[in-house]
């Protein structure tokens, strides 16, 4: 019957039925069909594993990113960073991973990232002769910064799953983080070395000085926001909600013209909509994984995985690739929360840090938004430019490599991301 | 994740369904929104009540949860209606249009019998924490008053997907999972 | 019969070895007729979920601690009840008859059965919590607790009592409550102590004294199963559990007074509330006993007559 449970998983994923209710039927499956729970036990999990203080962060950094990009402080960062390096070779891409780089600091979410500096750096890379592929290749890829960087998404998803404390998670992300935007930063670069582009004329020092006062209140918030964390003032939920009341009073002071209620609605449903997604994908997962552990599946697996002749570096090998392989298919919420309650105890087993591991973790999620068929940040940009997936996905191979060679470099350097513990 | 699933209107529901689709999907995404703003809000005023009066209450905390739990079960239906949740369709987009069609409306019936199921037990759990006048962990509040957004959230989920239902075999041409998340 | 055991304690505590004898003494007594399936460290829920989860049939039993039992029964909040027991460091005597007594273990017993769960052994990991503090100057006079940020456990008597001796009582969830003390979003914690050892907190300035007593921690099954198994299982399970609660306070015993030592050694600053101090502490707990007594009604009259009669 617990077969039939995965088996019906499997298939049910493959028709295309939604993935929450996928997961919900294969482990109701197990739990009332093989164990004999009543159904109610099953239903009343879409209630329990929602109701959580530590994920309340979710809706709440959704929500603050979301009044970033549409109230226009995301706009004046962009400019200062702009008129800082823009005008070196190199300088427009290199603008927009500092940009997401930095943006992700801010806001919880890839796809918000992309949209905000994907609207104002492509028309300027078209504009100086880069092609459309380029342009959107390389937001594609540094678009998924913000999950490395802190306020993350699915660091707190992590988090949840794993029973870490959140806070120590977003630390471990900081220098992952900045190793790959330097990595992302060369990338622009070495590109940029080839083909005949005009060179932005170099902002005067008081353009540069000017603009950066203008991005001063989009700048303070990963301060406020990070320093509020570790300096004690609140916990990473509290601080969520701070980030939102921090760029409403911003937006209302800088950006009266944005300032309406008909944008702050709407950055409230879309953040209700993310968080639905999520959480209804989190309710059926849990059922899953419930009935996974319940059926004795996790304690098998990480026996199975612990006995094998291949050493740690090889079982972190598999659990990497497994991660990459499931990536190209689905979103990263539903791989965690399927595979970490049986991954997570294997990882211990063999030694690993948590922490090392959960970067890891999130290098795999940031490649998982990248790859075809499935990845979310190459679904929106095509959608949001009306452009063939194709030439997102062409544009994005060079970065992507980099972030294939990021992973690397965080697998052999643990002291990156354990350093901060 | 898409953070920015477009409100993609149903072409061609019949005119009173429509109606019905339209009515109940405003008044529930107004209540939603309505409810993540109270939660952010005393999430926010809970930590200047601590700065400022030195309190804290573990109620205003539970207010937090329970108004996204329900923002979250409510938005379930209009989020079903858009066909909005993630799915993976690499496989059934290769299919011809005809035989997609189908699959959608095969699969939009097993979620309708899936929610009958899930509605009939959610109605049973919410029935015993009634029954048994359990308190949530503050002790200042019912606990089957938060936990009636199942019972609530599943009933209109299964109406929009009636809807959608019936937008199918209508024949409308509904937006696809992927296509809405754009 | 198997059944689904959940507790939310990590393998390494006493919790957990107290539930593993406990299975392990059952089975053997059952001649294994009753085996369990033990999920420790709250992996399948968080430790608020697992009562609704027995009451849903997801799980059979669990080894809970009173301030959750008290948001399904609110007569557990006698536990909370400030200076109500009088524990001290080698001597849990007291507690022992109260969880013996009819009028009191007994009275917790018959109100959960009412809600559907049976009561299988009260048996504590922990000494009563008192103030523990992030900076090495510990609570000494009444007077000191003004003004302080304390975490501690939710409900209405925690909240109350907060406001009888002064403090503010702040609500954070397990998960936050390292960070939040380590970071000093809060100035300190009602806590225990051989937890506050065991899981390393940063706690410099301890006051001893049996404050409250969270850390009565009970197992509790689902009636219906209960009621399900034969007669004579039945009867195992309830002597296994009798033992495991004299076998608990007897562990806790021998334990609070290393636990202490060892806070020293890693260089906590400790001091005790004197035996010639308590009665003045205790009398200024008493708004706080009458609103429980005004929550429970005559049942938590009788429980509360009969901690004191104990004494
Ligand atoms: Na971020
Ligand atoms: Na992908």
């Amino acid at each position: 019957m617990t077969a039939l449970g995965i088996g019906a998983f499997f298939i049910l994923l493959l028709v295309g039925t939604p993935i929450w209710a996928a997961m919900l039927i294969s482990g109701a499956i197990v739990l009332v069909l093989d164990i004999g729970m009543p159904a109610q036990a099953v239903t009343s999990q879409l209630f329990i594993s929602i109701d959580s203080w530590l994920l309340l962060a979710v809706p709440f950094f959704l929500f603050a990113g979301n009044l970033m990009t549409e109230m226009g402080l995301a706009g004046r960062l962009f400019r200062f960073i702009e008129n800082l390096i823009g005008h070196t070779r190199g300088g427009l891409p290199a603008t927009g991973v500092v940009t997401c780089a930095i943006f992700g600091a801010l806001s919880g979410s890839s796809t918000a990232t992309v949209v905000a500096v994907g609207s104002m750096l492509v028309p300027h890379m078209l504009r100086a002769g880069y092609d459309r592929h380029d342009a959107l290749g390389v937001i594609a890829v540094s678009g998924t910064l913000g999950q490395m960087i802190p306020p993350s998404i699915y660091m707190i998803l992590f988090a949840a799953i794993a029973q870490m404390d959140v806070s120590k998670l977003f630390l471990a992300g900081i220098l992952p983080g900045l190793v790959i935007t330097v990595l992302l930063v060369a990338t622009a670069v070495i590109l940029s070395w080839y083909g005949d582009r005009k060179l932005r004329e170099r902002a005067g020092s008081k353009a540069v000085m000017k603009s950066f006062v203008d991005a001063l209140p989009a700048l303070a918030m990963p301060v406020i926001v990070l320093g509020g964390i570790y300096g004690g003032l609140f916990t990473p939920t509290e601080a969520a909600a701070v980030a939102v009341a921090y760029v409403l009073a911003m937006s209302a002071i800088f950006e009266r013209g944005n300032f309406t209620f008909r944008t702050f609605f709407r950055c409230a449903e879309s953040a209700v909509v993310t968080t639905t997604i999520i959480f209804i994908i989190l309710g059926g997962a849990t059922v899953f994984a419930n009935a996974m552990t319940f059926a004795g599946i996790p304690q098998t697996v990480t026996e199975f995985m612990t006995s094998l002749p291949v050493g740690d570096h090889g079982t972190m090998a598999i659990v990497l690739l497994l991660f990459i392989a499931l990536g190209t298919v689905l979103d990263p919420v539903p791989i965690l929360y399927i595979t970490l309650p049986i991954v997570f105890p294997i990882v211990q087993a063999i030694g690993y840090s948590p922490t090392h591991f959960a970067v890891l973790t999130i290098a795999c999620m940031m490649i998982a938004q990248v790859t075809p068929p499935v990845g979310m940040s190459l679904f929106a940009l095509s959608g949001f430019f009306k452009v063939p997936i194709g030439t997102v996905i062409r544009g994005a191979m060079p970065y992507f490599a980099a972030l294939l060679l990021s992973l690397l470099v965080l697998w052999w350097v643990p002291w990156l991301a354990t350093v901060a513990e | 994740m898409s953070d920015t699933v477009a409100a993609a209107p149903l072409r061609g529901l019949p005119t009173p369904f429509r109606q019905i689709e339209a009515a109940l999907s405003t008044v529930l995404r107004v209540v939603a929104v309505f409810l993540i703003c109270l939660s952010t809000a005393l999430a926010f005023a809970s930590v200047v009540l601590r700065y400022l009066f030195g309190t804290s209450y573990g109620m205003v905390e539970e207010v937090c949860r329970f108004s996204i739990v329900y923002a979250v079960l409510l938005y379930f239906g209009p989020l079903i209606m858009r066909n909005a949740h993630l799915a993976m369709t690499v496989v059934t987009d290769l299919l011809p249009r005809r035989l997609n069609r189908t699959v959608d409306i095969v699969q939009t019936l097993l979620l309708a019998a899936l929610l009958v199921w899930l509605m009939r037990s959610a109605w049973t759990w919410e029935a015993g924490l009634y029954s048994m006048g359990l308190l949530t962990m503050s002790g200042e509040m019912q606990a089957w008053v938060p936990s009636a957004a199942l019972p609530v959230g599943i009933a209109l989920a299964l109406v929009f997907t009636l809807l959608r239902l019936i937008a199918l075999a209508v024949g409308t041409p509904l937006p696809h999972a992927t296509e809405a998340a754009e | 019969k198997q059944l689904r055991f959940v507790h939310a304690y990590p393998t390494a505590s006493q919790h957990h070895k107290n539930v593993q004898w406990f299975t392990q003494e059952v089975t053997k007594r059952t001649d294994g007729d009753v085996t369990f399936q033990v999920f420790p460290s709250a992996q399948v829920m968080p430790i608020n979920q697992e009562l609704p989860a027995i009451l849903s049939g997801q799980v059979s039993m669990t080894y809970s601690v009173a301030p959750i039992a008290a948001s399904v029964e609110p007569l557990w909040g006698i536990f909370d009840l400030p200076f109500l027991f009088d524990i001290a460091l080698d001597d849990t005597s007291h507690g022992r008859r109260f969880f013996d007594s009819e009028k009191g273990g007994g009275m917790l017993a018959s109100a959960m059965e009412k809600r559907g769960f049976k009561l299988v052994s009260i048996a504590p990991t922990d000494y009563p919590s008192s103030f523990f503090l992030t900076k090495p100057e510990p609570v000494e006079t009444m007077d000191g607790l003004h003004g302080l940020k304390l975490r501690s456990p939710g409900g209405r008597i925690g909240q109350l009592s907060g406001e009888t001796f002064g403090y503010s009582p702040i609500a954070i969830a397990g998960v936050e409550l390292v960070p939040a003390l380590t970071q000093g979003v809060v100035d300190g914690g009602i806590l225990p102590p051989i937890y506050t050892r065991d899981n390393k907190l940063p706690l410099k300035g301890l006051t001893v004294a049996p404050y409250n007593w969270p850390a009565v921690t009970p197992i509790i099954m689902s009636l219906a199963e209960f009621k399900s198994l034969p007669e004579k299982d039945q009867k195992v399970i309830m002597e296994v559990g009798a033992e495991l609660s004299q076998k608990s306070l007897k562990i806790v015993e021998e334990q609070t007074t290393a636990a202490i030592k060892e806070l020293e050694a890693g260089g906590a600053k400790v001091v005790y509330i004197s035996e010639a101090d308590l009665p003045a502490w205790r009398e200024k707990a008493q708004p706080v006993w009458e609103a429980f007594v005004e929550m429970t009604g005559e049942d938590g009259k009788a429980m509360l007559d009969e901690a004191i009669s104990l004494r």
